[in-house]
């Protein structure tokens, strides 16, 4: 019996160690180098032979209609950026000619795929997804495991960038700002400690003066939003589509304010919060902080793409947002489907978070924590 | 409108290409929930870029019909090789691997998917008479009640835990400790995290599991030698599967009670279907006249959580519909395949897409079904993986369990933490700790410790002082003390009569 035993131990042993190590060595792989020749005796001289010709140059329509991209996204599969991805994926061989594919990348709240693609080969052929606030506050607050600079990025093309909206359950008795101001112990509603929406509720309590508190951990905006249906608490802060949904479902009242310095395209008639009370040159600086983590998706490569490439990219994303079944499709995401942000100009905000002091993200940190206690 | 709206589903069954999309949902979400740590998230996943491109009568039965089976298939694997196919599964292998090794295989994957694909059709029908109460249901449990929803399944901890509850109370409070591994989202603090961004997200629960179910069990299959099935038993045929599914109905009121907890469980966002599955194993050794025989392989304890697990299914999938709200994880992906196809979930897919949603429901009875149907019919030969000599088997489990754990984030971390994991398993097996306490305190304690501190925020200390909350803390005490309380009565019986 234990002859019979001990091979199907030791194989098993040698199984496991074998398999385990597969994708290490995968990982590792290098080539070999080539090895030096040994220099012969020199041959009589004979006629040079004639030059090869010059490789023609591909140009970058027929790189991408010979290649598949990979659009890598760094969420599950079935969420928002899920989605966007798969829509493009849908409508790039009517631009492009080609196909492309959607890889899903999750770890560190997105930190991982974005980490994927800027260290990836730089010959346009792997591109990302992101919800740009999470990686812009992952980067400004140099959280641990971020590889990627923002600033070095190229993007392609930003969506649906919209500010923050604040809105009130409608299990809740306040309709206005002054019932708001007048009331004890308001409670905001949040996902995460830091971000977006708990510094436009703490900015909004700070601006009014409001009596509340902010409670954190719920999940994503479903969780948000049901909890506000549920009157779990009495306001919050999020992004203006879902406030205009939640306010479709009857879950919230109208959207109060835009916690930004300018009102938004797809709600002309509510107004900014500078217009509402007048801010401090401190307020002033919390709320560009906030404007910086509003929520858009942007559509980017990494940097040392070949120029051509990324104008290629740049036409054929454009000509994307353009299509009308791809307009329809993404509507029924977000109904209010605001004009796509250029590459050009998703560079030049980028750069305006550079700008942002470490100063000002410790004030804002402080900010939150002083209503999420 | 209902009446109509139910003409025109039937008729949605008329083309042969429902029949076939039907047809091939139910394969895959076989095939996914049997290979251990793919699942229904996984097979949605990969039949995502196809809904863009098929209408939505195509689509949708396709996705429905993969979800509702996939758990059906990872009973397969739990009860034949003690490793949860899918998460739900890990209450079923408490008792379904314990009646392989005595050669009741053919008994208990019978009872197993008969239970399933009974529950699948009787909750389908519930979901169809419960559509105006849902919504209510789903308002009127806040985060305070789901502190106690997750504390009446952390509470059956106890009960697992019957024979050596301080064994038991270790296994499952290691279980919570570990689940507390990575950013908590309430106040951004990393915790164990070490800096590494693969702990960011916390250990995962897929290596987790197979690490200390699966890795065990094929290095012990190795080592000891034999095959599953103790020496000297006999495995049986056909009848045996019968005989598992008449206990089905031998069993009527536990199943029945089973996939009502599965249903009412998986119409509740934010709990997960694993809840609903240990609610109804631990209730269903609560109430039998043979508790001590729970964890040695009882019929009961596969009846209980099969039901539960289909039902949680049918529930979720009713919420994603009705409010397009995620009931489980595989809803979020649902949802999203929903949208594909260019339909929004929410209130308009009860009124004007009512058809289509009486389609769906159709086609979650008809997948359960026929899901059961091909797994019994196959299911002499399945037991028969029972007899399947060790050496053979082994090297095969352990070549799925690396490669599934490899695949599912292409991380070769994962392939470390499974490793670490089976250390753990094996050691806890040695030492008679209760493992599926441990994994039932690793899923529930995050959701744990989240609607707790939400309460707090909310309410204060005293934030359970609501009726519903109060009702389930008398269930959780109930719980707890009810071994206890019977040891009691028996000892007291005792002394009497002598």
């Amino acid at each position: 019996m234990r002859k019979r035993r001990l091979p199907a131990l030791l194989g098993s042993i040698c199984l496991i160690l074998v398999l385990a190590a597969l994708p290490f060595m995968a990982a590792c792989a290098q080539p070999a180098p080539a090895p030096t020749p040994t220099p012969a005796p020199a041959p009589a001289p004979a006629p040079a032979p004639p030059p090869p010709p010059a490789p023609k140059p591909v140009s970058a329509a027929d790189f991408y209609r010979d290649n598949t991209p990979t659009l890598i996204v760094p969420n599950p599969a079935g969420g928002g950026n899920d989605y966007l991805a798969r829509l493009l994926a849908s409508y790039w061989t009517e631009v492009s000619g080609g196909t492309m594919k959607v890889k899903n990348k999750v770890g560190g709240g997105g930190i991982v795929g974005t980490n994927f693609v800027y260290t990836a080969e730089p010959d346009g052929l792997t591109l990302g997804v992101m919800h740009t606030p999470t990686l812009i506050s992952a980067w400004l607050y140099k959280e641990p495991g971020v590889e990627f600079d923002l600033a070095k990025f190229n993007w392609i093309v930003s969506v649906v960038k919209e500010p923050v909206a604040l809105v009130v359950s409608t299990k809740a008795p306040y309709e206005s700002i002054d019932d708001l101001k007048r009331a004890k112990d308001l409670k905001f509603g949040t996902s995460l400690a830091k971000g977006s929406s708990p510094l436009a509720e703490a900015i909004v309590s700070e601006v009014f003066g409001l009596d509340s508190r902010i409670i954190t951990g719920y999940e994503g905006g479903p969780g948000v939003g049901l909890a506000l249906a549920r009157g779990e608490f009495d306001a919050v802060a999020w992004s203006l589509t879902t406030s205009l949904e939640w306010v479709d479902k009857g879950w919230a009242r109208p959207v109060l304010a835009v916690i930004d310095f300018e009102r938004a395209d797809a709600a002309p008639d509510v107004p900014a919060i500078v217009e509402l009370a007048e801010l401090s040159p401190d307020q002033e600086a919390m709320l560009r902080v906030a404007s910086t983590l509003n929520a858009q998706k942007s559509i980017y490569t990494m940097p040392g793409v070949p120029e051509d490439r990324v104008q290629f990219l740049l036409e054929a994303f454009n000509q994307i947002m353009a299509i009308e079944g791809f307009l329809k499709q993404a509507k029924l995401k977000w109904p209010v489907w605001t004009k796509p942000v250029s590459g050009e100009d998703m560079a030049a905000f980028i750069e305006t978070t550079t700008i942002i002091s470490q100063e000002d993200l410790a004030k804002a940190e402080e900010l939150m924590e002083k209503y999420e206690k | 409108m209902v009446l109509e709206a139910f003409g025109q589903a039937l008729q949605n069954f008329a083309p042969v290409g429902l029949w076939v999309v039907l047809g091939i949902g139910v394969i895959s979400g076989l095939i996914f929930g049997i290979i251990p740590g793919l699942g229904g998230i996984m097979g949605l996943a990969l039949f995502l870029p196809f809904a863009f491109y098929l209408a939505p009568e195509r689509a949708l039965p396709l996705m429905v019909a993969l979800v509702t089976v996939v758990n059906t298939g990872g009973a397969m694997t739990a009860i034949l090789l003690n490793i949860p196919g899918t998460e739900p599964n890990a209450a079923t292998l408490i008792d379904g691997f314990p009646m392989t090794q005595k050669g009741e295989t053919g008994r208990a994957l019978g009872a197993a998917l008969a239970s399933s694909g009974l529950s699948g059709l009787v909750t389908a029908l519930i979901a169809l008479a419960m559509i105006p109460l849902v919504l209510l249901i789903i308002m009127g449990i806040t985060s305070v009640e789901m502190v106690f929803i997750v504390l009446v399944g952390i509470s059956f901890i106890a009960v697992l835990s019957a024979g050596s509850m301080s064994k038991g109370m270790i296994s499952g409070g290691l279980g919570l400790l570990i689940s507390f591994v990575g950013f908590q989202s309430l106040t951004g603090v990393s915790r164990f995290t070490f800096g590494n961004i693969y702990l960011y997200d916390g250990l995962h629960l897929v290596p987790a599991a197979l690490g200390l179910f699966g890795l065990p069990e094929a290095i012990v299959l190795a080592v000891k030698g034999g095959a599953i099935a103790r020496t000297g038993v006999v495995i049986g045929g056909m009848e045996k599967v019968w005989e598992g599914v008449r206990d089905v109905f031998r069993h009527w009121a536990l199943w029945l009670r089973s996939s009502l907890i599965g249903y009412i469980v998986g119409i509740i966002p934010g709990v997960g279907g694993t809840v609903g599955c240990f609610i109804a194993y631990g209730q269903a050794k609560q109430t039998s006249r043979h508790p001590e025989k729970f964890g040695t392989g009882c019929v009961e304890g596969v009846i209980a959580p099969e039901s539960a697990n289909n039902a949680s299914q049918v529930g979720a999938l009713l919420t994603t519909l009705a409010l397009g709200i995620p009931g489980s994880a595989s809803g979020a992906v649902l949802l999203g395949g929903l949208l594909m196809v260019g339909l929004i979930p929410g209130p308009d897919m009860l009124n004007i897409h009512l058809d289509l949603s009486l389609t769906l429901l159709l086609v979650a009875i008809i997948a359960n079904l026929l899901a059961a149907g091909i797994c019994l019919f196959a299911g002499r030969q399945l037991a028969r993986v029972a007899t399947v000599p060790g050496r053979l088997l082994s090297p095969l489990i352990l070549t799925i369990i690396f490669v599934s754990v490899f695949a599912i984030h292409e991380e070769f971390l994962d392939v470390v933490v499974a490793l670490v994991f089976a250390v753990l398993g094996l050691s806890m097996r040695q030492l008679g700790y209760n493992r599926p306490a441990l994994i039932l305190g690793f899923i529930l304690g995050f959701f744990f410790e989240r609607y707790f501190f939400i309460s707090l925020q909310i309410g204060g200390p005293l934030f359970f002082m609501r009726p519903i909350s109060l009702i389930l803390i008398v269930i959780i005490i109930g719980v707890i003390a009810m071994d206890p309380i019977r040891g009691l009565i028996r000892r007291k019986r005792g002394v009497t009569k002598a």
